[in-house]
């Protein structure tokens, strides 16, 4: 009789459950097995990172130094997520559009050397979402919480904590589902240890998350996973011009809603966060308040981040200049180059 | 006339109607900031499905404008369009005045309006002005109005 492979490869998996923890450290993690070169864009050199190329592991992360556990997350605005609620489908899609996003091609996984099977495809997932959100729940402190009503979770305001950052330095302790972290006696197979955070399957819904390891960034594309867009991979160009298709879209929107009754808000404008690549449309608040405060408040409200599109007026489809107050507070420079200014001569 | 009401500016740009001498129709465009007479005030509050009048006369625009059918939809109906259109100005060229910008082949009295629409109209009536002959219009050298705070 035969074994698939897969299914050898996963009973395997599930026996290095079961090994004690002290020998993990000794395991070679590539013996035999090539894992991906990641095509990610360093932002900075800290700590002792050395600079060389990533290399995603099922612990994690590596570079030339080995595992590399302390990260950065940071949280984009999170609507909600349900802790009790993920499934190995969906946490297969978003793992085949993350490694599509870090520029690995699908199927061409060094796990198996095939198409990844989606019992392991769905444990990749899970524990890569796992990370984001611990983070998610971490920075929704004090938001009420209950895994068995996760929309109270619903009831952190986005603008509390769209810009923090928490700092994971040492891998958190508090695995809770059976099996991650533990070693391994299979040369090159070794379980996601404690610098992923393992938490109970989970839904994410809402707006993206990013996650952020030390110099770099993984991101998946924001509406697959409420991971969020790579920066550092889209020029400035590119960003600008999928604003200009938000602001556009948003502007036909308003104005295909006012045609009956003659009334819509008076201005829209898009940005982007030139770190994180998120793009927002919004338009005047009925309180006054421009669509430029509106967009950088979504995006952050760090100003050295945040860049923005021309402002448009939804009625006559027309550019409208930028009011004294926005170019006070943004400047110049943050509006693309042609960009009109009520104060112009 | 020139003072500023107390009254809570709507940050909307939207269209508020008044009637001309001859009993016509104009719809007033703010841009989100153009002045707004107290007494049309109701069409921010209420917004009545303006676009369901039935079309009337064709429209004719006469300024240059790249998506005009907004204006065109209103001319449609039989009514003079003015727009605030300061709002594409900078500083420096603002006329403080809704620009007349787009005419219909048939006017529409405002006899002819629904009764909650005709009402809310005749609140605002323009006695000396002919709709249509001025290019340009303060409205508030003739009502009291409503202004964005600056």
């Amino acid at each position: 009789m035969t074994i698939p492979r897969r299914l050898l490869l996963l009973l395997l998996w599930l026996l290095a459950l079961a090994l004690p923890a002290p020998s993990r450290a000794s395991l070679p993690h590539t013996d035999g097995i090539h894992p991906p070169l990641l095509s990610l864009l360093r932002t900075e050199l800290a700590q002792d990172d050395d600079g060389g190329p990533l290399t995603l592991h099922l612990d994690g992360l590596h570079d030339r130094a080995g595992p590399r556990y302390g990260f950065l997350v940071r949280q984009n605005p999170w609507s909600m997520f349900d802790p009790e609620g993920l499934d190995a489908a969906t946490a297969g899609a978003v793992w085949r559009a993350g490694m599509s996003a870090l520029g690995v091609e699908e199927g061409a996984g060094w796990l198996v050397g095939g198409n990844f099977d989606p019992i392991v495809d769905g444990v990749l997932a899970a524990t890569f979402l796992g990370t984001a959100a611990k983070a998610g729940w971490e920075l929704g402190k004090p938001a009420p919480y209950s895994p068995s009503s996760p929309s109270n979770f619903t009831a952190t305001p986005p603008d509390k904590n769209a810009g923090a950052l928490i700092n994971t330095p040492a891998p958190p302790m508090d695995t809770s589902l059976p099996g991650f972290g533990m070693q391994t006696p299979l040369p090159g197979l070794v379980l996601p240890a404690s610098g992923f955070t393992p938490i109970p399957p989970l839904t994410l819904t809402g707006t993206p998350a990013q996650i952020r390891l030390p110099n770099v960034l993984i991101n998946v594309p924001e509406q697959t996973a409420g991971i969020t867009v790579l920066q550092s991979s889209i020029s400035s160009e590119a960003l600008l011009e999928k604003a200009q298709a938000a602001r556009d879209e948003l502007s036909a929107k308003l104005r295909a809603e006012a045609k009956n009754i003659w009334d819509c808000p008076p201005c829209v404008s898009a940005g982007y966060n030139t770190r994180t690549g998120q793009v927002v449309a919004k338009a005047t608040n009925d309180d006054g308040s421009c669509a430029e405060n509106n967009v950088a408040a979504t995006l952050g409200n760090n100003l050295d981040e945040i860049r923005f599109t021309k402002s448009w007026r939804p009625w006559s489809n027309q550019e409208l200049p930028i009011c004294p107050k926005c170019e006070a507070r943004f400047g110049r420079d943050v509006f693309p180059e042609g960009t009109k200014f009520k104060s112009d001569d | 006339m020139h003072r500023q009401n107390s009254m809570k500016y709507p940050y909307r740009d939207h269209a508020w109607l008044a009637v001309d001498r001859r009993g016509f129709v104009a719809a007033f465009v703010t841009g989100g900031e153009g002045p707004i007479p107290l007494s049309a005030i109701w069409f921010s509050n209420e917004r009545p499905s303006l676009g369901a009048l039935p079309k009337r006369a064709e429209g004719k625009m006469l300024v240059a404008c790249p998506a005009p059918d907004m204006y065109l939809a209103i001319a449609e109906r039989g009514m003079f369009v003015y727009d605030w259109s300061d709002v594409h100005e900078v500083l420096a060229r603002r006329r403080f005045a809704y620009e007349l910008v787009s005419t219909p082949s048939v006017p529409l009295a405002a006899v002819e309006l629904p009764d909650d629409i005709r009402s809310a109209v005749q609140g605002t009536m323009f006695t000396t002005l002919n709709f249509g002959e001025q290019p340009f219009l303060d409205v508030r050298k003739f009502v009291e109005c409503v202004e964005r705070p600056q």
